[in-house]
């Protein structure tokens, strides 16, 4: 029977290593890809990943197990990582804010994003590259904007888990995946548009 | 203001099935009324679910062997509580080991025990010098040339018995050392 993350947070301050090791492989997957999502870039995602998992080992006494284990360590992910995102902005590396400079979004025309993504299974393909566009517009989000998008569109994290993780109230988290959605939008649109105007690359299967 | 934002914002939450009842049929009334709200809808959904896709081809993707084992080659042991330890080991031992758990016990108590016996038994000799012990023999007058014995591994010789008035005190000598001794 699988252990709850509770009880082997519970065994690991018993002195259990082999407990925290469990802790570590059950959510490695969704820590790197919480990183990755955020800087997009592989070494870099595994190092956040990494120290993610350093930090709870070193400061898992301040967790009092009031909320979620998962919240408190994909907290900590997303903060190295953001982390990370301004010590580039700081060094001048490779960060664009054009798309936060335009805070008003004004949506494409409704429905077209509907048709040229899909909203069924495609082809690997297909797959691979719709991927790699959404991870391009995803990296061109502001901070705040990406961070939120990730959280809830990887493991569909609720409102409620999403205010105590980013700490901000709830009516904020649902206007601000509003406009993190909708900067989305704006800039998958600009990329179809460039790709191939006459068939949509989410073409469906079948 | 245009109203646009707010219900394009419960939209938003709509498909995240985070409204009330109340905004819900906002939303949903909304809806049927107009469809250019409908492909919105839809425009959301598709993303949503790609990039959910993307996310998830990454993460399954990513050639993560060895990263638990990196992870906790970087960690420090940690070292819960003596006390905690002791019930771990304690509670350990009694599910798994009661016999050697009481072959422990036993042998404690025969250590103890043994101390206690050679402690009363007294001193054991450990070859060095008892400086401080007394002489066997009453107390006498020694004569000058005389060895006294001093301890039990060693004579001192007697040098003079003229000791200052009012004070019995004697020159001795051990080794080619002079000693003082006070009575």
């Amino acid at each position: 029977m699988e252990l709850d993350d509770l009880t082997l947070l519970r065994r690991f301050q018993e002195g259990d290593q082999r407990a925290f090791k469990l802790l570590v492989e059950r959510y490695q997957r969704k820590v790197y890809a919480i990183a990755y999502g955020m800087v997009k870039d592989r070494d870099t995602a595994e190092d956040i990943a990494q120290e993610a998992f350093v930090r709870v080992h070193r400061y898992i006494d301040h967790f009092k197990g009031d909320s979620s284990f998962y919240t408190w360590l994909y907290r900590i992910t997303s903060n190295l990582a953001i982390d990370h995102l301004r010590s580039q902005k700081a060094r001048g590396e490779a960060y664009d804010e054009a798309v936060q400079a335009s805070e008003s979004e004004t949506l494409p025309e409704g429905g077209v994003l509907g048709t040229r993504l899909g909203t069924n299974p495609q082809k690997s393909a297909l797959r691979r590259e719709l991927a790699e566009k959404m991870e391009e517009a995803l990296s061109q989000l502001p901070e705040k904007h990406r961070e939120i998008l990730v959280l809830r569109e990887l493991d569909g994290m609720s409102y409620e888990d999403l205010a105590r993780v980013l700490k901000i109230p709830k009516g904020t988290v649902m206007s601000r995946l509003f406009h993190a959605r909708a900067k989305m939008q704006k800039l998958l649109t600009g990329y179809l548009e460039g790709d191939r105007p006459e068939a949509g690359i989410g073409e469906e299967e079948g | 203001m245009s109203k646009e934002p707010d219900i394009l914002t419960l939209l938003s939450a709509y498909r995240d099935g985070e409204l009330s009842p109340r905004e819900r049929e906002k939303v949903e009334k909304a809806l049927a009324a107009d469809p250019a709200l409908q492909a919105r809808l839809v425009d959301m959904e598709a993303v949503s679910l790609r990039l959910h896709e993307a996310l998830q081809m990454r993460a399954a993707g990513a050639d993560l062997a060895g990263f638990s084992d990196r992870v906790m080659q970087r960690l420090g042991k940690r070292r819960a509580p003596l006390l905690e330890r002791l019930r771990v080991a304690l509670s350990e031992m009694l599910e798994f080991r009661p016999l050697q758990l009481a072959a422990g016990a036993v042998a404690a108590v025969l250590i103890v025990a043994v101390s206690v016996v050679a402690l009363r038994s007294g001193p054991v000799d450990t070859g060095a010098p008892q400086i401080a012990e007394a002489p066997a023999e009453p107390p006498r007058l020694v004569a000058p040339g005389e060895r006294v014995a001093m301890t039990r591994e060693s004579l001192v010789k007697v040098l003079s018995v003229n000791a200052p008035e009012g004070r019995d005190t004697m020159l001795l000598s051990s080794n080619g050392t002079t000693l003082i001794y006070v009575q």
